[in-house]
């Protein structure tokens, strides 16, 4: 893996309350690689993208070609260098064997997307505190971060999800992608019990699809780790 | 039929309780009216049986007509949290009639199910903030939808959409003014899911095509530009005092 090893592995990512502004959206960048990659390998196979889907997807793909485009620019900016974009193994090194969007696993895709838009809130979430002096930045990282939630509601509700993540559950997904939604499962937010709160308006289940809750860079590079060749 | 009726309303200690019969302001709003005027002559209507916002509501749910409902900035993280909880009582109060409004709607019954756990969403969001501020720091807004017929499908969901919308770019320019990390992460933990919602709504509009994300990023909006959008929808005077004199834009470049 040595575009891994060269590009975004090392002691920049290893300490997330050290993170300059230029090491989050470095971070940023890789989800962004990942789903625009994703996107763009689907759409390139003639007929592989359902057409009920074409749409949802083809704005996917545009939007995420637009957000490494942002985030490069924003590392620019900043006198940082760009990395380069991996290459990427959508089998996860063989934890979905034999995976190449081909006809007949559109729905592996669909669950990639799934996965890799709710991981894409989570990630971005996480650098949220990183980026407070930088409000340019800080600006840019929210406003995508938003658009990501909305990529994951619409491609969750296609596939027949909620738009929203109940407790930790990762609903269909296979089990290697579960630390996308370990730790969703919050009911109480710093001293304020949510779950007891809201009481009969959905309890537990409620406060927990009320608050998408952060991953620490190590926890997102540990999560990409496997797709990158 | 036009939703008429104020359901819940926060008490003191941030609970919820059911409040006002038909043809009568609440108590809270009661003496919100006699604190201001001290005399109760100016309430046209309030005897008149039920009808919408106009007849019952507080001041007949006229906005900007109530008490002012000051933010002062000089409180530091503690105003943004007040304004972002002035938000979802609105978002929480929408969705609530909206559900009371469920047995005359032509909402389906897929729909209802949905726009029930918005509903709760909405209500967890403002419980917390409500209790992150307390009682004695979370001042209590009353909201009032004129003129949105709630039994009606397209009118709820067209509301629900610019209601979402907006969440969310209140909360992205919100972000900005806060010092303490935790506060940062608190909002930044309910925006996405106001952009769920956002995306979910928009999908009910119009399923499956290019609505549930309009841009590749989303707007970051000044307070003070989303404060004079829901005054539209607050009784209160909602105002600021100290507001911040610097604001930075987001991507668009529209706050």
């Amino acid at each position: 893996m040595p575009i891994l090893s060269s590009a975004f592995s090392g002691v920049r990512f290893a300490s997330p309350d050290a993170a300059d502004a230029v090491d989050s959206l470095r971070l940023a960048l890789l989800v962004a690689y990942l789903q625009s990659d994703l996107y763009s390998r689907a759409l390139g196979v003639a007929g592989f993208v359902a057409a009920p889907d074409a749409t949802v997807f083809g704005t996917l793909s545009t939007q995420e070609t637009n957000h490494v485009a942002s985030l490069a620019a924003l590392i620019t900016a900043r006198l940082g260098q760009v990395p380069a974009r991996p290459t990427f193994d959508f089998t996860a090194k063989g934890a979905l064997p034999g995976f190449a969007f081909a006809a007949n696993q559109y729905e592996t895709f669909r669950m990639l997307a799934q996965a890799f838009e709710d991981l894409s809130v989570r990630a971005y979430k996480g650098q949220l505190q990183a980026l407070v002096s930088d409000k340019t930045a800080l600006n840019a990282a929210l406003a995508i971060h938003a658009v990501e939630a909305r990529h994951a509601a619409e491609v969750r509700r296609i596939r027949g999800k909620k738009g929203w993540i109940t407790g930790s559950s990762r609903e269909d997904l296979p089990a290697f992608l579960q630390p996308i939604y370990a730790g969703e499962e919050l009911t109480t937010q710093g001293t304020v019990d949510v779950a007891a709160a809201v009481g009969s308006f959905g309890g537990a289940e409620a406060a927990s699809q009320a608050f998408d809750e952060p991953l620490t860079t190590a926890q997102v590079t540990a999560i990409i780790t496997p797709f990158i060749a | 039929m036009p939703d008429d009726r104020i359901t819940m309303h926060r008490t003191p200690h941030g609970g919820l309780e059911p409040s006002v019969v038909h043809g009568a302001p609440s108590r809270r709003a009661f003496l919100r009216l006699v604190g201001a005027t001290g005399v109760l002559a100016a309430l046209p209507g309030v005897m008149v049986a039920c009808g919408s916002d106009d007849v019952t509501a507080p001041l007949n749910g006229i906005a900007g007509s109530g008490s002012p409902l000051l933010i002062d900035f000089a409180k530091g993280d503690a105003a943004v949290l007040q304004f972002a909880h002035v938000l979802e009582q609105l978002e929480a109060e929408f969705y609530t009639r909206v559900v009371d409004a469920f047995a005359g709607s032509n909402i389906t019954t897929a729909e209802q199910g949905v726009l029930a756990e918005i509903r709760n969403h909405e209500v967890a969001h403002r419980e917390f903030l409500g209790r992150l501020l307390g009682a004695e720091n979370a001042p209590a807004a009353t909201p009032t939808f004129r003129g949105i017929d709630f039994a009606n499908r397209t009118a709820v969901l067209t509301a629900a959409k610019e209601l979402e919308d907006l969440g969310v770019a209140a909360y992205n320019g919100a972000v900005q003014y806060l010092v303490a990390p935790e506060n940062v992460l608190a909002l930044g933990k309910i925006v996405s899911v106001e952009a769920r919602h956002a995306a979910t709504v928009r999908d009910l509009l119009n399923a499956r095509s290019a609505d549930f994300a309009p841009n590749a990023t989303d707007e970051v909006f000044r307070p003070a530009k989303v404060a004079a959008v829901i005054q539209a929808n607050l009784v209160d005077k909602l105002g600021f005092v100290n507001a911040p004199s610097t604001f930075v834009q987001g991507p668009q470049g529209n706050g």
